[in-house]
């Protein structure tokens, strides 16, 4: 076991330092990010070798992110600090201007977007998503682990979405039309129960 | 064309950091709480030692002392309970408790009944990180909703940083706001397993009550056991009638000869004392993230089998693993103290995130100095109220008084803030840390004496001695190499890289 802790010690600094050397290249090096990446995951293989089918692997890939955050920490000390120019008045980020009464109310009906409507098109997708795998016969542990990882990520990925557009209209449909998706599955589910 | 993919990725990149942006703003206060008492909840089981540094310890425990210890308190009980646990003493909680539905006490090796439990400052930390204080169900779909705002402030991130692999090792050193922006980005990409998976397996835990509720009523006649019982095995229906309290040492013998590869953490009698009473060992599988397996026996103590959490269908064995994979009590003290160093690395996202946020308000014209200060005062004011309930409970203070005492500590804290510049608020923030930590180390060494430097009060008095110093050390470095709330002039590169 101490043998293959070694080697996935050593396959994760060898992947951090290949991924390192790609950043350092002006041109981007395709050839080292996949031998990086591959050596990554070499590491988390030869982890997974030292305890069970999920432990090893997971403290393979804990001692990857501990490299890497001392990677950038090495990185950070010998970076040379120098003088920086006065900051710009601007950045590159093409903004989106308006008023502060339109931003307050626009960010009032975000969220109440986000927390209740998103919510509902979360809960709805996601009851959907199981009835239409008990439906189909899905095995049910299997089925309700798919949903509850689900859940959460269709919520988050609505909070973004609802975050990203501006257009009223957009939200509304992309929520209206989930949740009448979601009715329709679970409808045709409980039909065929 | 290109100009036109150019300003197509400013426009998503825009976008993006909209969305990134208003996410944060509006829940990142709450989720920063989070983030310092899951980081801290890694450690309860230290935490609990070193509240009661004084009770028996031991590495393991017979069946029989277990059984003779647990049958003593269930004697004891006014009301019958429905419950009766023994937990066993584990690495690092090396403790026999025996817990009913209303009361729990240390065992002693020989089997007697020791000293009741008390850990108030550890309950109110798991209370705060579990529930914010609110009523459960409410509170755990509160803390999971949080959680599934993480995963979108995660989504949101990786959206806005389209040169994510490329900037992959880039850190601007004692360059202010772009030290700030690289720690905040390069924090946020290397940690994302762990953010992410924590984040994840969190809002799992959380939002599972409301969704099977949902799931139940439309298609179990709202019975959300039913949904449940094949993943973490069913509940029988309690028998009337009375008998002799179940063989308690019989099933643990049998686990210590039959499965001797495997730790027992906990002894469950149902309905003890019933005719419909049943056990149920938990045991620990070393080699696997799963909390653990339960072993199910008869009143008798013959054994009826295993639910399946070790060996059962794959959905089991992955709901098997979301308690530990959130709480990282799953390899031993080495991954404690990465999730310490990944917890603190949240910490630091999230406070600097939104302190980028208040810089580009600035930038562009509209500085909130105000918010920014009271921004400030979250994220010194949560570490250092949890120090003040800390203290407060070293004199005894009950569990309500420490709710309480929390929430309108940092109200207070908070409205404080906004009349005081960021700066100050961090400066003074740190020193008001350092103060409280060392009254609660001196409260602690004159209450427990040569406990405080036992094996069950040595490790967290260390750490916080450490915090204690390091804190103190800042405040006198001074605020002029803040890296997390030093009160921006002017934006650079916020949120993207240079």
């Amino acid at each position: 076991m101490l043998l293959w802790q070694i080697a996935g010690t050593c396959l994760s600094i060898a992947g951090i330092y290949a991924l390192y050397l790609s950043w350092r290249r002006k041109q981007r090096s395709w050839s080292l990010v996949l031998a990086g990446w591959g050596t990554l995951l070499a590491a988390i293989w030869a982890w997974g070798k030292t305890s069970g089918v999920d432990k090893g692997p997971a403290i393979g890939i804990v001692v990857t992110v501990l490299i890497a955050m001392v990677a950038v920490l090495i990185v950070a000390l010998r970076t040379p600090t120098k003088e920086r120019r006065e900051p710009r008045g601007r950045n590159s980020v093409v903004e989106i201007q308006r008023s502060v009464w339109h931003e307050g109310l626009s960010t009032t009906f975000s969220v109440i977007a986000i927390v209740f409507a998103g919510l509902m098109a979360a809960i709805s997708a996601c009851t959907a998503l199981f009835m239409g795998g008990r439906a189909l016969g899905m095995e049910h542990t299997a089925n309700l682990t798919a949903t509850m990882i689900a859940f959460p990520l269709v919520w988050a990925a609505l909070a973004v979405f609802i975050g990203y557009t501006q257009s009223i209209g957009a939200r509304a449909g992309m929520l209206t039309g989930l949740m009448t998706v979601s009715i329709a599955i679970i409808a045709v589910a409980l039909q065929g129960a | 064309m290109a100009d036109e993919t150019a300003k197509s990725t400013a426009i998503r990149v825009a976008k993006s950091l909209e969305a990134h942006s208003l996410i944060a703003v509006v829940f990142g206060g709450l989720i920063y709480i989070l983030a310092v008492t899951g980081t801290l909840s890694v450690f309860n089981h230290e935490f609990q030692r070193w509240e009661q540094p004084n009770v028996p310890e031991m590495a393991s425990i017979s069946p029989e002392a277990a059984q003779s210890a647990a049958l003593a308190v269930f004697e004891s009980e006014a009301t019958p309970t429905t419950h009766l646990y023994i937990n066993f003493p584990q690495e690092d909680l090396p403790r026999t408790v025996i817990t009913t539905d209303t009361q729990a006490f240390f065992a002693a090796p020989d089997g007697s009944v020791a000293a009741a439990e008390a850990f108030p400052w550890t309950q109110f930390l798991l209370d705060l990180h579990y529930y914010l204080h609110l009523p459960q169900i409410l509170g755990l779909t509160v803390v999971g909703a949080l959680g599934a705002m993480l995963i979108g402030l995660s989504f949101s991130g990786l959206l806005a940083h389209p040169r994510i692999f490329r900037d992959a090792f880039t850190f601007r050193r004692s360059a202010g706001r772009l030290t700030k922006v690289d720690l905040h980005n390069r924090l946020s990409v290397w940690t994302i397993p762990f953010h992410f998976s924590n984040a994840l397996t969190g809002s799992i835990l959380g939002l599972a009550s409301v969704l099977a509720i949902t799931i139940a009523a439309v298609g179990f006649d709202n019975d959300t056991a039913a949904l449940f019982a094949p993943v973490f095995g069913g509940e029988p229906a309690p028998v009337e009638g009375e008998a002799h309290v179940a063989n308690i040492a019989g099933p643990l013998r049998f686990m210590a000869e039959k499965f001797p590869d495997l730790e027992v953490t906990y002894f469950i009698l149902h309905d003890p004392g019933t005719l419909g009473q049943h056990s149920s060992v938990i045991a620990e599988h070393p080699d696997r993230l799963i909390f653990g397996e339960y072993y199910n026996f008869t009143d008798a103590g013959a054994y009826e089998g295993n639910v399946g959490i070790s060996d059962g269908t794959v959905g089991q064995q992955i709901t098997g693993a979301v308690y530990n994979v959130h709480f990282g009590n799953w390899g031993g003290l080495p991954v404690k103290l990465a999730y310490l160093i990944f917890g603190i690395a949240l910490c630091v996202i999230i406070a600097s995130g939104l302190s980028i946020y208040f810089a580009k308000r600035e930038a562009k014209g509209r500085p909130a100095p105000r918010l920014a200060a009271t921004w400030s005062g979250l994220v010194w004011g949560t570490p250092t109220m949890l120090a003040v309930t800390l203290l407060v409970a070293l004199f005894g203070g009950s569990s309500e008084l420490l709710v309480g005492l929390f929430w309108v500590g940092l109200a207070i804290t908070l409205g404080a803030s906004s009349f005081y510049s960021s700066e100050a608020v961090s400066r003074y923030g740190r020193l008001a840390m350092a103060v409280v930590l060392a009254i609660v180390l001196a409260t602690y060494f004159a209450s427990f004496g040569l406990y405080a430097i036992s094996n069950a009060g040595l490790g967290v008095s260390a750490a916080l001695s450490a915090l204690t110093v390091c804190m103190a050390y800042a405040y006198y470095r001074g605020s002029s190499h803040d890296l997390m709330n030093d009160a921006p002039t002017a934006s650079t590169e916020l949120g993207l890289e240079e």
